[in-house]
């Protein structure tokens, strides 16, 4: 549906060339909800802006159902920009307007008639729940809320795209759990295609089909949420995702000057299995579990686990060829979770 | 008390309906000049919607200088190009176009000022939903800044009142005008005493005016 092509934006900032994105290829698919992850700067805000054209793109091509839309007329990006909606971090309603007035005056300077207006704004305003704030001014209202108005307002225009630039960034724990279920909702109950760039790996295990790391304007890894989870490859994705599940750098060191700690990774089904306790009783080892956890993610289940096999290097090495037989990936891990190579 | 308005009732009246039509007249066509220049300052300006730096400088240097000149010294130094235009120096009519060169400009910045407190988010929104740049001027830009708008406005307006005041030199009138011929020159004190305490009452009236419509324009 959206295909971003050797994307690049170059800035020039007090007579120096900076690069903001350099060489991105991305597709996105009809009906999925795709995620960029990245930290602040990494070009994730401009990436975004590419595909309504807010911003340029130096070189490349951004294609929207096959058609090259940075070669569109004024009128046709009009058009084009009426079928993609956005939401924003900051939401960006009108201080001066009523709820209703925020989602009807865009669709009045859009052209639309007056009933298709009023029915639309009750129609999304209902979606939102927002129906019974509809005579107030955003200030009136939360950070949610006002996001809700800012969802009714893209929606009203009813488009196949929504673009969501960081929209729980500025939101608590619980309402950025009901913003995202809002999204959920959206995209299977209207068939909406969301693209969404966040700097929270939780918005991305939450709702998202398919992922793309972000680093330094380039992409550095991309793929469906579980097999990236289960098996991230870059040492940002690896940040992102805490592969050293957070134990403190102090005990990873102390651990690695004995035996080998590994970091494993079940996808589904298998980490409802006890392969550590095979671990015991065919190689005699005995798995230290430093620690652990299970992450839901959209798609399924994806366990991870870190030990300390304390061992010689043949034991070790039998254990880890047979852990990977069964299913689970495997990783050793020194300081700072940086995963050297696969054993074995 | 009685006698006082007997003798000056009808000449301060008179001077209070010419200080307001002057004011009025000169700051309705100020506004319709300063606005699109507050606005085509916005967007000019470097990052602007639509960024010209020769535009923006232009215009900004032509708006510094003319703010530069003091309006008694304006008042004089433009009187050719005022008799060109006019067809006359002198009266309401010979002091409108100083006026209005004097504040244009100085309500350009203040527009300026208002309209870049608009948070450009919004406007970013809009651009993504395909609007327009004109009706997000309009709609956006200027509905938002309303507030900051008519506070911009109030401040021009006192400071026309006061401008309006040196009108007399040009044999215009106004209260300013009675202060210095009646309250200064013929020496007659009750009479300067009142003029100011009408263009207090005024001062105090349009500020406050101000202050509860912007207040209103605010909302929420």
């Amino acid at each position: 549906m959206i295909a971003l092509k050797h994307i690049k934006k170059t800035f020039t900032v007090n007579k120096h060339t900076v690069t903001a994105l350099d060489d991105v290829s991305l597709t996105i698919h009809k009906g999925e909800i795709f995620g960029i992850i990245g930290r602040s700067g990494a070009g994730k805000s401009t990436l975004i802006r590419m595909i309504n054209l807010l911003e340029r793109p130096t070189s490349g091509q951004v294609e929207i159902e096959g058609q090259d839309v940075t070669k569109l007329g004024k009128k046709e990006l009009s058009k084009l920009r009426h079928r993609i909606g956005m939401i924003f971090q900051h939401y960006n309603l009108l201080k001066t307007a009523t709820v209703e007035e925020n989602v009807a005056i865009p669709l009045r300077l859009e052209g639309l008639d007056k009933g298709t207006i009023q029915k639309r704004v009750d129609k999304y305003l209902e979606i939102v729940g927002l129906s019974e704030h509809r005579k107030h001014y955003p200030e009136q209202l939360s950070g949610g809320q006002k996001q809700r108005v800012a969802i009714a307002r893209a929606l009203a225009h009813e488009p196949d795209i929504l673009l969501s630039d960081e929209a729980t960034s500025a939101l608590d724990p619980e309402t950025t759990e009901s913003i995202l279920d809002l999204l959920l909702e959206i995209n299977r109950e209207l068939g909406l295609t969301i693209f969404l760039i966040t700097h929270e790996m939780e918005v991305i295990e939450r709702i998202c089909d398919r992922v793309a790391v972000i680093d330094g304007g380039k992409i550095v890894e991309e793929g469906d949420v579980l097999d990236v989870f289960a098996d991230p490859l870059h040492a940002t994705t690896q940040k992102f995702l805490k592969t050293n599940l957070d134990v403190p750098d102090e005990v990873v060191k102390e651990l690695s000057t004995h035996g080998t700690l590994v970091h494993l990774s079940f996808i589904g089904s298998q980490t409802e299995q006890a392969v550590l306790a095979q671990l015991t009783k065919k190689f005699g080892l005995l798995p230290n579990i430093i620690g652990g956890g299970i992450k839901k993610l959209k798609r399924g289940l994806v366990g991870n686990l870190l030990i300390h096999l304390d061992g010689d290097v043949d034991q070790t090495d039998q254990a880890v060829r047979y852990l990977e037989a069964s299913g689970v990936k495997v990783k050793e891990v020194t300081n700072h979770a940086t995963v050297l190579g696969r054993l074995g | 008390m009685l006698q006082f308005w007997a003798d000056w009732g009808d000449l301060i009246w008179t001077g209070t309906v010419q200080t307001l039509t002057m004011t009025g007249i000169a700051l309705v066509i100020s506004t319709l000049i300063g606005l699109p220049l507050g606005t085509l300052l916005v967007l000019t300006r470097p990052n602007g919607r639509l960024s010209n730096r020769y535009v923006y400088g232009a215009l900004s240097s032509v708006i510094n200088v003319v703010r530069s000149i003091p309006f008694i010294i304006l008042l004089f130094f433009i009187l050719p190009f005022t008799r060109f235009i006019m067809g006359t120096t002198i009266g309401v009519q010979g002091v409108l176009l100083p006026l209005i060169v004097f504040t244009a400009p100085y309500i350009a910045r203040l527009m300026e000022s208002a309209l870049l407190e608009v948070d450009r988010g919004v406007v970013e929104a809009y651009e993504a939903m395909g609007i327009s740049t004109r009706k997000i001027i309009w709609y956006v830009l200027i509905r938002e800044a309303r507030s900051s708008i008519v506070l911009g406005l109030t401040i021009a307006t006192i400071g026309l009142i006061g401008a309006t005041a040196m009108a007399g030199l040009v044999g215009a009138g106004g209260l300013g005008d009675i202060a210095y011929q009646y309250g200064h020159l013929r020496f007659e004190p009750e009479v300067m005493y009142v003029t100011i305490f009408v263009l207090i009452l005024l001062v105090q009236s349009i500020q406050s005016f101000g202050n509860r419509l912007a207040a209103r324009l605010k909302k929420a």
